[in-house]
């Protein structure tokens, strides 16, 4: 039968279950802290009492929305630059733009000697600021050069792998003139760690993010028809160039202000919108709302486990995503090859 | 009338088209042919402004044509991941956006039930065979009510069954929609049986552009270099390419034949 609804009855489950697994996330996450997953502090939050409340607004809660937004923008903004480069590889860490950010921060920590001369405060958005100006000048010197020689979305990506190999290669060559203390800081800073979380790095993600979601998902089958390559999308009435340029800048903005606050968090941006596509297809009525969904979800659940396993440690959850992320790449793969 | 003009297109310093000059009637299934690189997949792409052309020009009733006028089925495509519905709204998108009106429902219903698509509704598209993907993508071009539609070698790789069925349906619907339809072909068998007209080109050029039924086997042979044969038989043409009965060129066709 053929069914009006945006959605399909199936893909409408997803949605609901996606968004109940991401509660339930949030849930766990603002109920474990140094004593691992408590769920008799469940009752605490609704009754809350000094030290645990500030506790809870003061780490707990930052800590679970800086992961969902975060995991949310990242996957996002790796469906997109998939879309429109239309290629399974496309993510802000393979197209460079997460190194490039690394190497801003290092820059600002060792160059400009951030956390020597100003306040905790002060250092940490100095740092995000040259980490987001260093991944925003990667990705538009990307874009620009890349729609000069005209290139084509794979010569774009493998662009972006070099690109990204040359600012690893700077930041490696900081570190090695660093002295000990600022090598560490911008060896930490790029574990990906969100315990820096605050409202105010909070509060811009999610409005660059629900601004996106809200821009892109009205001219959702825009990028459908590039699925269909660029001569039917062009046929179409789509202006493929212009297309690609503003979606390519506005996912690298989103991935750029993800990656300057909280450092380097590998995988969710490639893996989130292939979970989605190996559920629901490709459209993107379900990939751009869906992937902010799984991005958040993953990110929540790998924030969760990089608290609790090695307790009372708590480990970066970047290392956390790129373990976590490679198995479970690996997995989808199998899965869709033993599908076709 | 689609009206085209002096039509010149270069890609860098490679020349695709030369003054091609076409007109092309409403009501009518115009049937490209031509050898590989002949600039075939070329001028279709130039029509749906695809590719800008260099010099001349396209109108369709002296106007520069729009893109909803234009429905564009490509000669490849490309593995997508879209179910069947998806690929069949997005030719009402074209017009509407995101939010489809009852009218644009309505079509791709009817569309639906035209061509018993019930059963492929939520189907990986790229899982379907040959002809099942070509009467979809028909069926989208189609859909996006167009007044030319352009086909890139819509029946090649399909089974006999499927081409009869894929040149029906594009003959029968120029007539219904009063469409300007232009097709690319390779089959010659085909195309004289189903063109109205035939547009023939070699080497960037246009050689020929005449009427099916005043199609010569010279023409075709030479067309494409090789030796062609016509016959008319039941009022229906019939077509052989290929080898002469001279030269010494000695062997044996059934049917009492030429020894």
């Amino acid at each position: 039968m053929y069914n009006k609804k945006l959605y399909s009855k199936e893909n409408f489950n997803v949605l609901v279950l996606l968004i109940v697994i991401t509660l339930l996330l949030i849930w766990i996450s603002l109920i474990s802290g140094n004593n691992g997953i408590a769920f008799d502090e469940t009752l605490k939050i609704f009754n809350q009492k000094d030290t645990f409340s500030i506790i809870f607004y003061e780490i707990r809660v930052p800590r679970t929305f800086a992961a969902f937004f975060v995991g949310a923008a990242l996957g996002v903004s790796g469906a997109m630059m998939q879309a429109v480069l239309k290629n399974p590889l496309a993510s802000p860490f393979t197209l460079g733009i997460s190194q490039a950010s690394a190497f801003g921060a290092s820059f600002a920590i060792i160059i400009l000697q951030a956390y020597s001369v100003s306040s905790q405060f002060q250092a940490g958005f100095l740092t995000a600021f040259f980490a987001f100006v260093s991944s925003m000048l990667s990705a538009l010197l990307i874009i620009s050069i890349g729609k000069k020689a005209n290139m084509s979305a794979e010569s774009l990506i493998l662009f972006g792998v070099a690109l990204g190999a040359f600012f690893s290669a700077f930041t490696m060559l900081l570190q090695y003139f660093a002295d000990d203390l600022d090598a560490a800081a911008t060896l930490f800073w790029t574990f990906g760690d969100l315990s820096k979380a605050n409202s105010f790095s909070i509060s811009l993600i999610a409005l660059i993010l629900i601004f996106t979601l809200i821009l892109y998902f009205r001219i959702f089958w825009k990028f459908d028809a590039l699925m269909l390559g660029e001569e039917n999308a062009t046929s179409l009435g789509i202006n493929v160039q212009k297309l690609r340029l503003n979606a390519m800048i506005i996912a690298s903005l989103l991935s750029a202000v993800s990656v300057c606050f909280f450092g380097i968090i590998g995988f969710v941006g490639l893996i989130a919108p292939h979970i989605i596509r190996l559920i629901s297809g490709s459209s993107h009525k379900y990939v751009l709302p869906l992937s902010a969904l799984s991005g958040g979800a993953l990110l929540l659940f790998a924030d969760i486990i990089s608290r609790t396993i090695l307790l009372p440690i708590t480990i970066p959850v970047g290392i956390f995503t790129s373990m976590l992320g490679a198995p479970l790449f690996l997995y989808f793969l199998y899965k869709r090859s033993t599908k076709c | 009338m689609l009206i085209i003009r002096n039509l010149q297109v270069q890609l860098k310093n490679m020349h695709l088209l030369e003054n091609i000059n076409l007109e092309c009637k409403e009501n009518e299934l115009n049937v490209i042919i031509g050898p590989n690189g002949a600039g075939k997949s070329t001028l279709l792409k130039t029509i749906a402004n695809i590719i800008s052309p260099n010099n001349g020009s396209i109108t369709l009733n002296n106007n520069p044509i729009d893109p909803t006028q234009i429905a564009y089925m490509a000669q490849f495509n490309q593995n997508s991941n879209l179910q069947v519905i998806d690929v069949l709204e997005l030719s009402r998108r074209k017009h509407s956006g995101m939010i489809l009106s009852q009218h644009d429902y309505d079509l791709i219903h009817t569309s639906i039930n035209e061509f018993s698509l019930e059963n492929f509704l939520h189907r990986n598209i790229d899982t379907l065979s040959g002809g099942e993907k070509q009467k979809i993508y028909l069926t989208a071009a189609l859909l996006q009510e167009p007044k030319i539609l352009l086909l890139d070698e819509p029946i090649s790789f399909l089974d006999p069954k499927n081409q009869i069925e894929i040149l029906e349906i594009i003959k029968r619907k120029t007539h219904e929609k009063n469409l300007i339809t232009l097709a690319v072909l390779h089959d010659l068998q085909s195309t004289l049986h189903y063109a109205n007209k035939v547009i023939m080109l070699k080497n960037k050029n246009l050689i020929d552009f005449a009427p099916t039924q005043d199609i010569t086997q010279e023409m075709i042979s030479k067309l494409y270099d090789i030796p062609c044969k016509i016959f008319w038989q039941d009022g229906h043409p019939f077509s052989f390419f290929g080898h002469t009965h001279n030269h010494n060129h000695i062997h044996t066709h059934n049917h009492k034949g030429i020894s």
